[in-house]
């Protein structure tokens, strides 16, 4: 490992990716899975990420903790600053100190995440062992306190109770608790609720905020659910096609959506007000990975593109205030084309 | 849920959730051929059944002559001898080429006979209801409790001494239990899937389908399994006639060969050298075959994609 | 759970009833009246042969004798040995308890061994290690028992004589010696024939441990355990954990192999156990004490694939709270 060259935090942002690649080496050829993502949370913040499956916004979050494994690579000019340190260059030791402590991951699926062979409390006590250092005892005592703190009934009991146990909110639950325990600074959330019933999914949310709340920790909200990150991010990136398209606060995002893409996304919500028959959707799928579109990737489904879009590749370019949009149409607005609607009676 | 279906001991490994694609069309023996160890033991398996056939024309003595006794009994591997005499003065050598026609043709032949006893047993079972089924593998599972030799040892306290012909007969009986099994776990899989459903709408008697739809599904996994039955056919009478209870004397066998060898161990080693190194290899040979015909079966063998 | 193991203790019973069935009706469908070979042989008597008869109840309905049959195998009452003018029960009682030695011994030490080995090759996937293991593995299993047996016995104790050639303890000297002179003693004879046991029951268990852990090693459980900060050795133990739930279940299946092996290995060391005495009986044609044999060796596995299949259901806490 060499010596990290001097860090130049942007602001004082808590984690600072700049330039994250990753590709996996696949038979069909190189699959560049995150292709030049850059972005900052603040201390605090919820930032979400949100895109189709294929967009690499769960590899990004993998990359965060540096468990992207072979056939991946993180390339080697990507930097991701946290705490004084890029991550990219820590040693095994050092990341592992990192992982679970410092920056945490809650995945997709509750019902696997958790090993069926021992009990949820061992579990999460396993993590304050292992960081801490502590004795059995005081580990457990602070595993049954943390269910309590997820909003587990009979924490106690519960502590002892097998995954299999639990229905799938518990499990998520504990999995919360699991990576909140040593108080990170920083939680990644990888479609937290998609694996569960809605009303479950409300709970599970509300449960988030609250810790956030109460423990101050940003939290990076991967999801596809553009309705759980109106509820709970402040700022959003929508990602696609291995970079990210468009970043705003929430607030600008809903309001004033500006790539074609998130257009397509949010025009795609079902709404329970919308009087339409038809879904709009967004003609066409996700090209692979291993063959990115040139010019714009996202071209091939964008119902503006024209010739400069084949030819270049869009940079983030400013729309206002913190809101950047990929999209030549930002230095070309008259090239908008009207957009029409399926209108079914 | 992590529980890999347990595999039997004799047949282990047969792939039973992976597609059977047809072994016929898949060529299997050019994918084996291609396979370096596999060429290997098909060369020596095929140079084997080539001693075994022209025996009579290779061996270079006669396999039951004895000389003399006094002088030449117990003779170490010398030019005119390559692997030694016996306690009897029989050339070894002999012996053992005349010992690969029995041994070979006891294991391919019983293995045929196991082989089709449990096909048939296994297809009966998953094909025929419920009730059958439990019964029939309650059976098979008191079969599979008791230890092969066992059996085979409590067959030849009873009926005495046992011809080749009978020896065929007992080691392919006691052998067909895990083909079974096997063929009545993947019938009862293949019978839920769609096809066997559409045939059924088109009005197919139950063995029709089980004929003509199911048994070539079947075929890359009995083979897989046959395969290694072979070897444990192999292992299992060399074993019998190792204890004394399997192919006769004065006929030869690579098992009587072996047992002769145990009053002198250390001073008659080629007794025992010989005999086992045959063994050790041809059972190799037969594993690594049906290593790959499955790895084959399954899929593994081709680029990863 | 206890559902599970009462229904799994029924059907260990069945089996060992099934057994015994098929024992007698072999003993009947051999050619000849039963045990007529033997009372053909000049040691038996006229008084013998008719006491056989009539112990036997030889002379009633096919029925009669087999409700006979199962009544007295239920009461443990197997006969009396031919030759060695004892219940068979009482032989079988000598022997059972040093193949049961003999075969625990070996299959602790093959399953530490073989999960372990197996566990590494699966972590070191593809190294140099893997494919050694591996190889070496593949060619034990196939190696028949009695070889192997017969190679160790050539090296160690012929050629390099580092251990006894045979038997359980020394005879001459047992009576000198003290209790650990003793103890030493049995574990020298048995060093060679648990070895040979050990060498071939490991390789199998490697080959299965590697394979079911390298199913297990995929899985979101572990992901989770690698983000949690846990040390590369800690995931390795979070995944073998599970890994060995289906290699237990495998050590079951394996117990009529076991017992199979045992056979020739006490044979080939002259181990008194159960498949030694078993043989012996062949050759003296002493129908009862093969017969009771074949019938308690096959009862002892049976219940032996119980007692694994009982653990490995214990092991894994899915099955234990059901």
């Amino acid at each position: 490992m060499t010596a990290p060259s001097p860090i130049t935090p942007s602001q004082d942002a808590l984690i600072d990716v700049q330039n994250l690649r990753v590709a996996f080496s696949t038979p069909a050829g190189l699959a560049r899975a995150v292709d030049g993502v850059s972005f900052t949370i603040a201390p605090g913040e919820t930032l979400g990420m949100v895109g189709e499956s294929g967009c690499g916004k769960t590899v990004t979050g993998l990359s965060l903790l540096r468990l992207i494994e072979p056939p991946g690579l993180i390339d080697p000019t990507s930097r991701i600053l946290f705490e004084g340190r890029d991550l990219l260059r820590l040693s095994e030791r050092e990341i592992r100190r990192v992982r679970g402590r410092r920056i945490a991951m809650v995945f997709q699926e509750p019902m696997t995440a958790l090993n069926p062979v021992f009990t949820v409390g061992d579990q999460i006590a396993e993590v304050v062992r292992v960081h801490e250092g502590a004795t059995r005892r005081a580990a457990w005592q602070r595993a049954v306190e943390m269910l309590e703190r997820v909003g587990l009934s009979s924490p106690a009991d519960r502590a002892k109770q097998y995954p299999h146990q639990l229905s799938g909110g518990m499990r998520q639950r504990v999995l919360i608790g699991m990576a909140l325990v040593m108080r990170p600074a920083l939680l990644i959330a990888d479609e937290p609720t998609t694996a569960l019933d809605v009303t479950v999914q409300a709970q599970i949310l509300e449960l988030l905020r609250e810790l956030q709340r109460d423990f101050g920790m940003a939290v990076l909200l991967i999801t596809h659910d553009l309705g759980v990150i109106a509820e709970t991010a402040s700022r959003v990136l929508v990602m696609y096609g291995g970079e990210i398209v468009e970043e705003a606060s929430v607030d600008e995002l809903f309001a004033n959506a500006h790539h074609p893409y998130t257009q397509g996304l949010l025009a795609a919500m079902p709404r329970v007000d919308d009087r339409r028959e038809r879904l709009t959707t967004i003609p066409g799928t996700v090209p692979p990975p291993t063959a990115w579109p040139s010019g714009c990737r996202f071209r091939d489904r964008c119902p503006h593109a024209w010739d400069r879009t084949a030819r270049e590749h869009p940079d983030l370019f400013v729309v206002a205030d913190s809101h950047r949009s990929r999209c030549f149409l930002v230095q070309e607005p008259e090239r908008r084309r009207a957009v029409v609607a399926e209108q079914a009676e | 849920m992590h529980r890999p279906t347990p595999l039997s001991f004799d047949v282990a490994g047969a792939p039973l959730d992976a597609p059977a694609p047809d072994v016929w069309r898949a060529t299997p023996f050019r994918a084996l051929w291609r396979d370096g160890a596999a060429r290997a033991a098909l060369c020596l398996l095929v140079a084997l059944m080539l001693v075994a056939v022209f025996a009579p024309w290779l061996a270079p003595y006669d396999p039951g002559a004895q000389p003399d006794i006094i002088r030449l009994q117990y003779q170490p591997p010398s030019a005119a001898h390559p692997f030694g005499t016996d306690p009897y003065s029989r050339d070894v050598l002999s012996r053992m080429m005349y010992g690969t026609r029995v041994s070979l043709s006891i294991a391919i032949l019983a293995m045929l006979l196991s082989t089709f006893i449990g096909t048939a047993y296994g297809l009966l079972a998953a094909l025929g209801g419920r009730f059958t089924d439990a019964m029939l593998m309650r059976g098979v599972d008191t079969f599979l409790a008791i230890p092969r030799i066992l059996l085979l040892l409590g067959v030849v306290a009873l009926w005495g001494e046992l011809s080749v012909k009978a020896l065929i007969v007992v080691i392919g009986l006691s052998g067909w239990f895990a083909a079974a099994r096997l063929v009545r776990t993947l019938v009862l899989g293949l019978r839920e899937r769609d096809f066997v459903t559409a045939a059924r709408g088109l009005g197919a008697h139950t063995s029709f389908i089980a004929v003509r739809h199911i048994l070539p599904h079947l075929a890359s996994p009995i083979l897989v399994a046959a395969t290694f039955g072979v070897g444990a056919a192999l292992v299992i009478e060399a074993g019998l006639s190792f204890l004394g209870f399997g192919v006769a004397e004065p006929q030869a066998s690579w098992g009587n060969i072996l047992r002769e060898g145990q009053d002198r161990p250390l001073g008659a080693w080629w007794l025992s050298v010989v005999p086992g190194a045959a063994l050790v290899i041809t059972v190799l040979a037969v594993n690594v075959i049906a290593d790959r015909l499955r790895d084959i079966a399954s899929g593994r063998h081709l680029p990863r994609g | 759970m206890l559902g599970l193991v009462v229904r799994r203790l029924l059907v260990a019973v069945v089996i060992a009833f099934l057994v015994a069935t098929l024992s007698f009706v072999l003993v009947h469908a051999a050619p000849g009246e039963p045990f007529s070979a033997f009372r053909e042989d000049q040691h038996v008597t006229a008084e013998m042969a008719q006491k056989l008869r009539e112990q036997y109840g030889l002379d009633k309905p096919l029925g009669v004798q087999y409700v006979r049959y199962i009544g007295s195998l239920a009461r443990g009452d197997l006969g009396e040995s031919f030759l060695q003018r004892r219940q068979v029960s009482s032989v079988l009682g000598d022997a059972l308890p040093n193949s049961l030695l003999l075969m625990a011994t070996a299959l602790v030490v093959a399953f530490a061994l073989g999960v372990a080995l197996g566990a590494l090759q699966a972590y070191r996937r593809g190294s140099l290690f893997d494919r050694t293991v591996g190889g070496v593995s593949l060619t034990l299993a196939s190696v028949p028992e009695y070889l192997l047996a017969i190679a160790l016995l050539l090296a160690f104790a012929y050629f390099l004589p580092i251990f006894p050639t045979g038997g359980m303890s020394d005879p001459v000297m047992w009576r000198f010696m003290s209790p650990m002179q003793r103890l030493t003693d049995v574990a020298r004879h048995m060093a060679l024939p648990a070895t040979t046991l050990v060498l071939i029951i490991a390789s199998v268990v490697a080959r299965y441990q590697r394979a079911a852990l390298l199913d297990v090693l995929p899985d979101d459980f572990v992901r989770t355990a690698k983000a949690k900060g846990l040390s590369r050795g800690r995931v390795l133990m979070h995944a073998l954990r599970n890994a060995l739930l289906p290699t237990i279940t495998l050590i079951g299946l394996l117990f009529p192999a076991l017992f199979g092996g045992a056979v020739f290995v006490e044979n080939v060391f002259g181990w008194p156990g159960m498949g030694r005495t078993i043989v012996n009986a062949l050759v003296a044609r002493d129908y009862p004490l093969i017969m009771g044999g074949v019938v308690i060796g096959s009862v002892f596995v049976v219940v032996g694939g119980l007692v694994a299949d009982l653990a490995a259901m214990s092991a894994d806490p899915r099955t234990r709270a059901a």
